[in-house]
């Protein structure tokens, strides 16, 4: 298709987040740019686009990768704010970075102020099994409880580094968040709240 | 020799704050031409000798005018401080006082660039460390004994590599006249902020006693188990080394930035912390690869060593051991981190304005981009030269010395003091500007008054003014004959109000100037 076609349509609003530390700007890079880089250097606000099909549906993402540390945490309501999906990462060899994850996908909810909201959950860094913490089960057993209310919430394990779903997992954000947009989700949660008053 | 360092030092203020410079020509003009080349100690003859005719002075001063790549020399010349040697201890100033005993070639040979040997010369002079035990000796003395002179020297020092606002001599004075312990001046720690210390200072030596590991500072502890370890800490309970035994070194250095930023007073000190913002703001922050062999990473160093030697002490010796250990730490391969890095994660622990509510933080971060990757920038060169931060400017310990010799020869010579031809208290600064200009110089004029309109210009308060009687106080005193004692202190702080006029900087190149 032309560019043309692209420049129409409408980007997407992707936030990752994250604890310090669990490869959020790995895979962002991995995804975005197809680079994986060894060493460290903390983020505290990068922003990408990136144009793909995902179901013959030309899709364009503006992912925005931001800083896990408690040093930047004040940003994150801001950001959130801005966000249409969510990416939540953690890392399997981390587990103060899993406990974080609930807490995280509550602030989505408080800050949308929505009951449902696109939400994937990324178990990263699974190449290194040998120092493996967070059994998937463990990671299941979480989402499950939130695809409870939140149907559009879902676990998929990652390695930026092997790039192993990495395509997979922004794929099928994207995914969640036309189910949510057909579905009129957005709507329908703010109407049950008003109904509720 | 101070006299050509002080002359340097009103070309300096001239490059940034030129009606601040005006200003004290205006005050040397009414001086006259008694000693406008020495640093006298009042009462006594001159302590340095006179090694340029003031005639060579003014032309040079011409010269300086017509030459922007002069301006900088200048700045170099009295930001590193090197002199013809004139002090017992001075071991390497002769191959230093090279380009200034020569400034009129220098400045003739070539106006667009400055010659780099010189240059390096220059940085270097500017990096080297007081080494010798007798200069550190004198420089712990001026501050135990002397603790305003020692702040304004600091200052003045600092004055010439960053904006400081004549605001921070003014606080000395006022100190001076109220009662002062030693410490107060230079903000003497509370007890609760001392057992705030404590807290950080048992957290960073239970993590220096563990090995680097993999992303230390960057993964975040478990927040739980890190309050857990600061509840058992403020304790004061015996008995937590089976907390800390189930703590991991992320839980660890977590805990140390936590406890940090939440110092009721800030580790810089909110006195101070606007300092080292501003020394941050230096160039050379920006691209923090510029090691300190360029002009800017040397101006950043000095200005990071005045300003540590201003804390107090439990607060510097803290930051010592904080700095020596992150770097320590931090850069083991094993953490795969780099200084940079590191300053991404420091510089809002260290750098970061403090009194920042949430709001102002973020925009902070989020507007202000540009400023928070200085701070990061600046965090990270303070934990790359985290050893050498903590040294005294020999520039620096030489002037402490000579003050030093002047108070002891004034305590020698007893009543002198009280000649008639001598303010009747001496100047705190041993810092004099030199330059006396002979002919009417219309160029200072136009500063003055353009000061002026600034001052005017201001909103009514306070501060405009106590200015605008320091502005007609001046014009009165350049109205009086010559001969009139001028018992007001010398002010070599560039400016009152640095913060508030935007000066610009094109009035300074050779067009404006003639």
């Amino acid at each position: 298709m032309s560019k043309s076609v692209s420049k129409s349509v409408k980007p997407i609003k992707i936030v990752v987040i994250g604890s310090g530390g669990v490869g959020k700007s790995a895979l962002t890079l991995q995804f975005s740019k197809s680079k994986f880089f060894l060493d460290y250097d903390p983020t505290i606000e990068d922003s990408f686009s990136k144009s793909c099909y995902i179901d013959n549906e030309m899709a364009r993402l503006d992912i925005l990768d931001t800083a896990g540390q408690e040093e930047f945490t004040s940003m994150r309501e801001q950001y959130m704010r801005l966000g249409q999906a969510f990416l939540v990462v953690f890392s399997v060899t981390d587990r103060k970075g899993f406990e974080e994850v609930d807490s995280l996908i509550q602030l989505i909810y408080r800050v949308k102020d929505r009951e449902a909201f696109p939400i994937m959950v990324a178990g990263n860094k699974i190449d290194l099994q040998n120092d493996r913490c967070i059994d998937q089960s463990l990671a299941q057993e979480l989402v499950q409880r939130h695809q409870e209310f939140n149907p559009y919430c879902a676990y998929i394990e990652t390695s930026a580094k092997t790039r192993l779903n990495v395509d997979l997992v922004f794929h099928d954000l994207v995914r969640l968040l036309r189910l949510y947009n057909a579905k009129g989700g957005s709507k329908q949660a703010k109407k049950s709240k008003c109904s509720l008053l | 020799m101070v006299a050509e360092d002080s002359h340097c030092a009103s070309a300096t203020a001239a490059t940034r704050m030129p009606t601040a410079s005006s200003l004290h020509q205006r005050r040397l003009r009414q001086r006259g031409a008694s000693s406008p080349l020495s640093m006298t100690p009042e009462g006594g003859k001159p302590l340095l000798t006179v090694r340029r005719k003031p005639s060579t002075v003014t032309a040079w001063r011409e010269r300086r005018r017509r030459s922007a790549s002069a301006v900088l020399f200048a700045a170099a010349a009295a930001v590193c401080g090197s002199r013809p040697s004139s002090g017992p201890s001075v071991t390497s100033g002769t191959e230093t006082s090279a380009p200034l005993r020569q400034p009129s070639t220098a400045m003739t040979s070539s106006s667009g660039s400055t010659d780099s040997t010189e240059l390096s010369q220059l940085i270097s002079a500017m990096n080297r460390p007081a080494t010798t035990q007798l200069l550190c000796d004198n420089f712990e003395t001026l501050r135990s004994s002397q603790p305003i002179r020692f702040c304004q020297l600091c200052f003045v020092h600092l004055s010439f590599l960053i904006d400081v606002p004549a605001e921070a001599v003014f606080e000395a004075e006022i100190a001076e006249e109220g009662a002062l312990h030693s410490g107060g001046l230079l903000g003497a720690p509370d007890t609760d902020r001392t057992d705030d210390l404590l807290e950080a200072d048992a957290l960073l030596s239970l993590l220096s006693a563990r090995s680097p590991v993999d992303g230390l500072f960057r993964k975040c502890g478990a927040a739980s188990r890190q309050r857990r370890l600061r509840d058992s800490l403020a304790e004061g309970a015996g008995d937590f080394t089976d907390i800390t035994d189930s703590c991991s070194s992320h839980d660890l250095a977590g805990a140390l930035k936590a406890s940090l930023a939440s110092l009721a007073e800030p580790l810089l000190t909110s006195r101070l912390l606007p300092y080292f913002q501003r020394a941050a703001a230096v160039p050379a922050a920006i691209d923090c690869k510029e090691s300190t062999s360029t002009f800017s990473g040397a101006k950043m160093l000095k200005a990071f060593r005045l300003l540590v030697q201003l804390l107090p002490l439990s607060r510097r010796q803290f930051l010592a051991r904080l700095l020596t250990e992150v770097a320590r730490l931090g850069l083991a391969p094993v953490t795969q981190m780099s200084s940079e890095c590191l300053g991404v994660l420091w510089g809002p622990v260290l750098l970061y304005p403090r009194q920042a509510s949430d709001d102002s933080r973020r925009s902070m971060i989020c507007e202000a981009r540009a400023q928070a990757a200085q701070f990061n920038a600046a965090a990270a060169f303070l934990i790359k030269h985290a050893t050498e931060v903590m040294q005294i400017p020999e520039t620096v310990a030489k002037d402490a010395q000579r003050i030093l010799h002047s108070l002891r020869h004034r305590r020698r010579s007893g009543a002198a003091a009280d000649s008639p031809n001598s303010p009747p208290t001496p100047p705190p600064l041993s810092v004099r500007f030199a330059t006396a200009p002979t002919t009417s110089d219309d160029f200072t004029e136009r500063q003055v008054s353009m000061m002026f309109a600034a001052v005017r210009s201001m909103p009514e308060s306070n501060r405009k003014r106590q200015l605008i009687r320091l502005l007609s106080r001046d014009d009165h005193a350049t109205a009086a004959p010559v001969t009139a004692t001028p018992s007001r202190r010398c002010h070599v702080i560039s400016s009152p109000m640095s913060s508030r006029i935007d000066f610009p900087m094109q009035r300074l190149s050779p067009d404006a100037a003639d």
